[in-house]
């Protein structure tokens, strides 16, 4: 609903109370009242007149009375002040007129838009309340499946845990025999090598023990090789030869 | 393609040497330009530097050879000299022995020793080796001082190796 059919009549009620209203009762003065009142009695003169014969030693009962009559007149519609609870006729009236039509302008407007504005709040605490269980039960669904994966989680977590522990394990072990078994390759090689590099070292030891050896002999062959020498090593020689 | 020029070389020289008949003293004196070419360096480096006229080079030879060998053999040594194959001297005389002794039905056999062998210790050798081959063998004596002592034969492929360096050579390998 648009707001301004929503403040029309409140908007029709304040300028009825604004332009319509009268003051109350109490509004006139004690001294226009009294002014008012006397002008009724005849004017101060007569006023004046009938307080004197009132007062006047010997005054007739009449005048007594006449005097009573006005003191009262004046006490009870000038002076008494208007009923605390009981308002002024005119307020009675007007106040009522005010309240019937703005009665009217809600019973027409007014309690339609308030009774559509608290359906439509019920309507949608409702379907807030029902979106809000909805929400609930969601919310407890997704919590009970993320407790669900949670602890499939958790069991998976466990799980490959154990695995990777029992893989580790495994590898583990064959990282330890395979390093027994490259240790055991080195030290196989490695004693190859020892051996190999012994050998070898022999070997050069020899040739070098030959080659001195050789040496030697050949300068010790070489000097005591004279020429009787030489044809003997020829003689035997042609005789080797002669008998193969 | 070397073995061919060799042979040609040495050929030539037979036929030379038969023209004039003196086959036996060419070989003769052939190896023995062949064993003194082998045996020097200074020889083999006059003989065979390029940087020295082919005159030059065949007046050494002759002067070398002058009053020595026969006319043939020192026309023959300047003549290969001047035409640049003085290097292949060696190789041309063994040929021209080899082919002398196959001429004569004989196997020739190279025979190393550290001194020169006499006339009779050649008859000897040749006497023993004909009869541990079973063909006439004719020697061809070359000396070489790397024997050290003994004799090393080598008759085509086979080898009779009877020197102290050998015999060393076993020494060394025995340890």
């Amino acid at each position: 609903m648009k707001p301004a059919r929503i403040a029309a009549p409140f908007i029709c009620g304040a300028a009825l109370f604004f332009f319509l209203a009268q003051p109350a009762g109490a509004a006139e003065s004690v001294g226009s009242c009294v002014v008012e009142k006397i002008e009724e009695i005849g004017g101060p003169e007569e006023l004046e007149a009938i307080v004197e014969a009132g007062h006047a030693e010997g005054a007739s009962s009449e005048a007594k009375e006449a005097l009573v009559d006005v003191e009262d007149k004046l006490e009870k519609e000038c002076i008494e002040a208007p009923s605390l609870i009981i308002p002024e006729i005119n307020e009675v009236i007007w106040g009522g007129g005010a309240f019937l039509v703005l009665l009217a302008a809600m019973i027409k407007w007014g309690f339609p838009l308030v009774r559509n504005t608290m359906e439509a709040r019920t309507e949608r605490i409702r379907t807030d309340l029902q979106a809000a269980q909805a929400a609930r039960t969601e919310a407890e669904n997704t919590q009970k499946q993320l407790a669900a994966e949670l602890a499939e989680s958790k069991a998976n977590a466990a799980k490959i845990v154990e695995q990777a522990r029992q893989e580790a394990l495994v590898l583990s072990a064959n990282m330890q025999v395979k390093a027994e078994a490259d240790i055991a390759e080195m030290r196989q090689r490695a004693a190859g090598e020892i051996e190999a590099a012994r050998t070898r070292a022999l070997a050069d030891l020899q040739a070098d023990v030959a080659e001195i050896v050789v040496g030697a002999a050949s300068r010790v062959v070489e000097r005591n090789l004279d020429v009787n020498s030489q044809r003997q090593l020829i003689d035997e020689y042609i005789a080797s030869v002669g008998r193969q | 393609m070397a073995d061919d020029l060799i042979t040609s070389y040495a050929r030539s020289l037979v036929g030379m040497a038969e023209a004039e008949g003196a086959v036996s003293v060419v070989e003769r004196e052939m190896a023995q330009v062949a064993a003194a070419f082998n045996a020097s360096e200074e020889l083999r480096t006059a003989l065979t530097d390029a940087t020295l006229p082919a005159a030059r080079r065949q007046q050494v030879a002759e002067d070398l050879l002058g009053g020595q060998a026969s006319r043939v053999t020192t026309a023959f040594v300047s003549m290969v000299i001047a035409a640049g194959r003085a290097g292949e001297l060696g190789a041309i005389a063994d040929r021209i022995v080899q082919m002398g002794a196959e001429q004569r039905g004989h196997t020739l056999a190279e025979v190393r020793t550290a001194v020169a062998l006499d006339a009779d210790q050649q008859q000897r050798l040749a006497s023993a080796l004909s009869k541990a081959t079973g063909r006439d063998i004719e020697l061809k004596v070359v000396v070489d001082p790397s024997v050290l002592g003994g004799v090393v034969t080598q008759i085509g492929d086979q080898i009779i190796d009877g020197s102290v360096r050998t015999r060393l050579h076993q020494l060394r390998e025995a340890f």
